[in-house]
């Protein structure tokens, strides 16, 4: 599903972010990535959602070479991704249900399938009431489970959330681990980069730890 | 459910909020200098139609020339004329008809019943007909001294010249015109671009194409031309008529006609859906360009 082979990465003209960085997550994989802040966790996820290129090395996903492949080939490979951004990035002049709604528009799926999924998917994590309301007009929490419906609408073979609890209390935060092992256990394959250990190790699942750009270990949640 | 919002609102901006009202102020333009344009053709066309392939010969009266000498040599050069080869029909024209041609700018054809006025022949050539100007311009003199000879050939064709010469200028103009309303175009859509980059990196991120995101902007990009267009449109024939009026009342035979025909007018039409079509192609071309700059 995703293969790192000796990644380096680099912003512009600057020091590598991630260096050499080697591993293999298998279809159907769940993983938390950890590690104190600037250790790569976002750098990382943002090779695995293509939104940046390796300045060396390999990135494999789907079993596609993505360092070289076509720049009009992305967006077939991305719609195969969700991803919860770690500030969300909602469009903020949208209404939630709008947001929610757009990786199914852009895949053009017709409408009358649009209204059905995204209102039973906001209802299921809590929005039922706020389905016209513009993110500028939510809560951080409530902003939160926008982005996570909108990366897990179109059923993604790879669901990538960069910090997907910082702004929700425990019992939201499970509760949004929970849809993301529904997810995987209906065959996604999930990441979540995270620095909230007491999450990590209510699960056991493997976490990728990071330091200074380096892949240290990956181990099993129990072990953290 | 609310309606759908726009998805990368191109008017948002202060920058590009006044493209539909330059978009519809080039289609005023525009369409005004078209419409000037055709009525040139048109007045062109009628001129063309009425100066038929001949010649008008003039003959002037004499110093102190009773009225019967002057028809005496009119007759002589009728004559001439009919004996010349290539000559289709002479027709004299009455002094009555001179004088009422020239009312406008002498006053009543009373007060011109003692102005010395020359007599015309109006001359019809056969078609492809030559006629040698000087032996027949040598020819009359012998009967009606001092006779003029005009060719209406010469006039129409400096006519024609000069309307061909307007109708270049008013294309180049138009076509100046189009220009700057896409130059306004690719400003607006450039800076809606950058100012909404952060949107189109998420809708990157979640599958959209290029194609996809360059709709986005060409849909609104028609309906805001097409918009501003139509409504330069209709001024421009609201000032057309109110021209076309002015120029009714004042009854002058040098005015040419400012009413549009129906053709015409259907033809006018055409301004706003070829500012739309190329609004929206200048907008696609524009955001596929700037897109490509991205991952």
């Amino acid at each position: 599903m995703v293969r790192f082979e000796n990644v380096g990465m680099r912003y512009g003209a600057g020091p590598e972010v991630l260096s050499d960085v080697t591993f293999t997550l298998q279809p159907g994989s769940f993983h938390f990535v950890t590690g104190p802040s600037g250790a790569g966790k976002s750098s990382l996820l943002k090779l695995m959602f293509l939104a940046h290129r390796p300045s060396r090395g390999f990135v494999t996903l789907f079993d596609r070479d993505v360092t070289r492949v076509p720049r009009d080939e992305l967006p077939e490979l991305r719609r195969r991704i969700g991803v919860v951004f770690q500030d969300f990035r909602l469009i903020q002049h949208l209404s939630a249900f709008d947001n929610v709604a757009l990786p199914l528009r852009v895949a053009g799926r017709p409408e009358d399938v649009i209204r059905k999924h995204v209102t039973e998917l906001l209802t299921w994590v809590g929005l039922k009431d706020h389905l016209n309301a513009r993110p500028p007009t939510l809560s951080g929490g409530q902003q939160q489970r926008v982005a996570i419906a909108r990366a897990v609408i179109a059923h993604p073979k790879l669901l990538l959330a960069d910090e997907p609890t910082g702004n929700v209390d425990d019992t939201i935060a499970v509760r949004l681990l929970y849809l993301f092992e529904e997810l995987n256990r209906m065959g996604t394959t999930v990441v979540i980069a995270t620095h909230n250990q007491s999450i990590i190790s209510r699960f056991s699942h493997p976490v990728m730890r990071l330091h200074e750009g380096g892949l240290v270990d990956i181990v099993q949640s129990a072990a953290v | 459910m609310s309606r759908q919002q726009l998805l990368l609102p191109l008017t948002r901006e202060p920058s590009t909020k006044l493209l539909p009202w330059i978009i519809g102020v080039m289609a005023y333009l525009a369409v005004l200098i078209f419409a000037g344009a055709l009525m040139l053709a048109e007045s062109a066309a009628n001129w063309d139609r009425d100066l038929t392939h001949g010649l008008t010969v003039q003959i002037p009266p004499g110093d102190g020339d009773a009225v019967a000498a002057l028809d005496e040599r009119v007759a002589g050069a009728e004559k001439v004329l009919r004996d010349t080869a290539g000559v289709e029909a002479v027709k004299v024209v009455s002094a009555e008809v001179t004088a009422q041609a020239l009312e406008p700018w002498l006053g009543s054809t009373s007060e011109m019943k003692d102005l010395p006025l020359p007599r015309v022949i109006e001359v019809h050539l056969a078609d492809g007909a030559k006629i040698d100007a000087e032996k027949l311009s040598a020819a009359l003199d012998k009967v009606a001294p001092g006779v003029v000879i005009d060719s209406n050939d010469f006039w129409r064709d400096q006519i024609i010249i000069l309307v061909r010469g307007l109708e270049t200028l008013a294309m180049v103009t138009i076509g100046l015109i189009g220009f700057t309303a896409m130059a306004a175009v690719i400003f607006a859509i450039r800076s809606s671009v950058a100012i909404q980059r952060d949107v189109i990196e998420v809708l990157h991120l979640i599958g959209a194409t290029d194609d996809y995101v360059a709709h986005e902007f060409q849909r609104q990009a028609f309906r805001i031309a097409l918009s501003g267009s139509v409504l330069g449109t209709v001024c421009a024939l609201g000032t057309l008529l109110l021209m076309g009026r002015l120029a009714a009342n004042l009854e002058t035979a040098l005015m040419p006609d400012l009413s549009l025909s129906v053709w015409q007018s259907v033809l006018l039409w055409s301004v706003p859906l070829l500012a739309s079509l190329i609004a929206t192609t200048t907008a696609r071309r524009t955001v596929l360009n700037a897109l490509r700059r991205m991952l």
